[in-house]
């Protein structure tokens, strides 16, 4: 008998174990051409992911995913993996912030806005609308020059105004905003890439955002 | 008295009001190409990459060898919400082909500019959801099964804004917010093989906006309502 029960919490234990977390990580590309997360590509994770928000082409994602014990362990201990916390209600405490900030601003998403003031989610809602105003955009910005758009970090950064950006990455940007029915207000010749961005993120508003299990 | 019960089951589960713009049951000679072939709803198939697929014991088969393909249907889709669907006959004792579907594609170049896929890859037992834009494809999620032969399963890719999402067997699987693509554009067939094209077959592709925008859609009491996706 007390076997079974030991069974039993040990079956409990690893299910409670076992939930739905959000890790930010880099994508690699595929024998078969396709851009998947890192550690989920090579066997080091065998779990599936349940959802991605990529950043286009810039080479990291947010993934979704609900992993054995062992492997959200493996996976979060990983050197170039971002955990979010499971609670997205909880605010930032400083040292989060200050993390956040810098990872976001590491991989070339703006991140000045981010204060302990902001839930998790509220944090999410923000980065997942400035992907996805990205990813739109360098559709758009394909469709129209037949090249993906330049990379950021390079000639083109956070911090560029939009006067000077390429004219076709200017019109891209503009095309994207009213493509998504987005106001340009707010975006004048002295505007930096990081403050559009955030604005066009911003007019996400009320949209819901889905990763798998999560909708914020 | 069964059948009659399950019919009347099924006609009210079902959306009435459901749009087709596609579909195909894939009857014809055996051989046959699919861009020879006129779909039941919808105009004639293209195959924009690769070998047409075929007609065999009224399923398609894939024939590209060794590589990708993929095939369009000649309709455009009214909007940009609407699902696409195929059921997926895991024929082979053994399987190392991938074979799905694709929605929002807008005929680029050999198709793979810019769409949806959702397919089954037995090499790798699972499915797959992904975007394509600009010609790279990138996963949106994974969905394990392990392939055996025998089985047949529905696969449906659903569109709904940005809402993209992955169903196998009338559940969702994969979902997530994605932006890359917009507009309606045009539905299709996904296949990669290796070597065994009649390990994987495909039947039933259907491409429909299940209730269409300000379309009149029943509750389960017999009730009607308008309802917007």
């Amino acid at each position: 008998m007390k076997f079974i029960l030991t069974v039993i919490v040990l079956l409990l234990s690893t299910q409670a174990q076992a939930a739905f977390r959000i890790y930010l990580l880099p994508f690699v590309t595929g024998s078969d051409g396709v851009l998947r997360p890192k550690y989920f590509s090579d066997g080091t994770i065998t779990g599936d992911f349940k959802g991605a928000i990529p950043y286009a082409f810039e080479p990291w994602m947010f993934v979704g995913a609900d992993l054995a014990s062992e492997e959200h362990i493996t996976l979060s201990g990983q050197a170039d993996v971002f955990l979010i916390p499971a609670n997205l209600t909880d605010t930032l405490t400083a040292g989060q912030v200050t993390n956040v900030q810098n990872k976001l601003e590491s991989i070339n998403v703006p991140a000045g806005w981010v204060s302990t003031a902001l839930t998790w989610a509220q944090v999410l809602r923000t980065v997942f609308g400035i992907l996805n105003f990205y990813q739109r955009y360098t559709s758009i910005y394909f469709s129209a020059n037949g090249t993906l758009p330049p990379a950021l970090g390079g000639t083109v950064t956070l911090n560029s105004t939009f006067a000077s950006l390429p004219l076709a990455v200017r019109n891209a940007l503009t095309a994207t905003a009213t493509d998504l029915g987005f106001s340009t207000t707010g975006i004048a010749g002295g505007t930096t890439l990081r403050t559009i961005l955030k604005l066009m993120a911003d007019q996400y508003a009320a949209r819901a955002f889905i990763l798998g299990e999560v909708e914020l | 008295l069964i059948k009659k019960a399950v019919s009347l089951i099924l006609l009210f589960t079902q959306p009435l009001f459901a749009v087709t713009s596609v579909s195909d049951t894939f009857t014809g000679t055996d051989g046959t190409a699919i861009t020879a072939h006129t779909p039941d709803v919808g105009g004639a198939w293209s195959a924009c990459q690769g070998a047409s697929p075929t007609l065999q014991s009224n399923r398609v088969q894939m024939e590209q060898t060794a590589g990708d393909s993929r095939a369009l249907v000649g309709t455009t889709m009214p909007d940009a919400d609407y699902e696409v669907s195929m059921d997926l006959i895991w024929v082979g004792a053994t399987c190392d082909a991938k074979l799905g579907v694709m929605g929002r594609n807008n005929n680029d170049v050999q198709c793979r500019g810019l769409e949806y896929e959702a397919w089954y890859d037995c090499a790798n037992n699972r499915y797959e959801l992904i975007v394509v834009s600009g010609f790279n494809p990138t996963s949106l999620g994974t969905f394990a099964a392990t392939y055996t032969q025998g089985q047949t399963h529905s696969l449906k890719l659903d569109m709904n804004g940005t809402t993209i999402s992955l169903y196998v067997d009338g559940t969702s699987q994969i979902s997530v917010t994605n932006s890359a693509a917009s507009s309606a554009a045009q539905a299709g067939l996904r296949m990669n093989l290796v070597v065994t094209k009649t390990s994987l077959v495909g039947d039933n592709f259907l491409a429909q906006d299940p209730v269409a925008a300000g379309a009149a859609a029943p509750l389960r009491n017999g009730m009607l309502f308008f309802m917007r996706r």
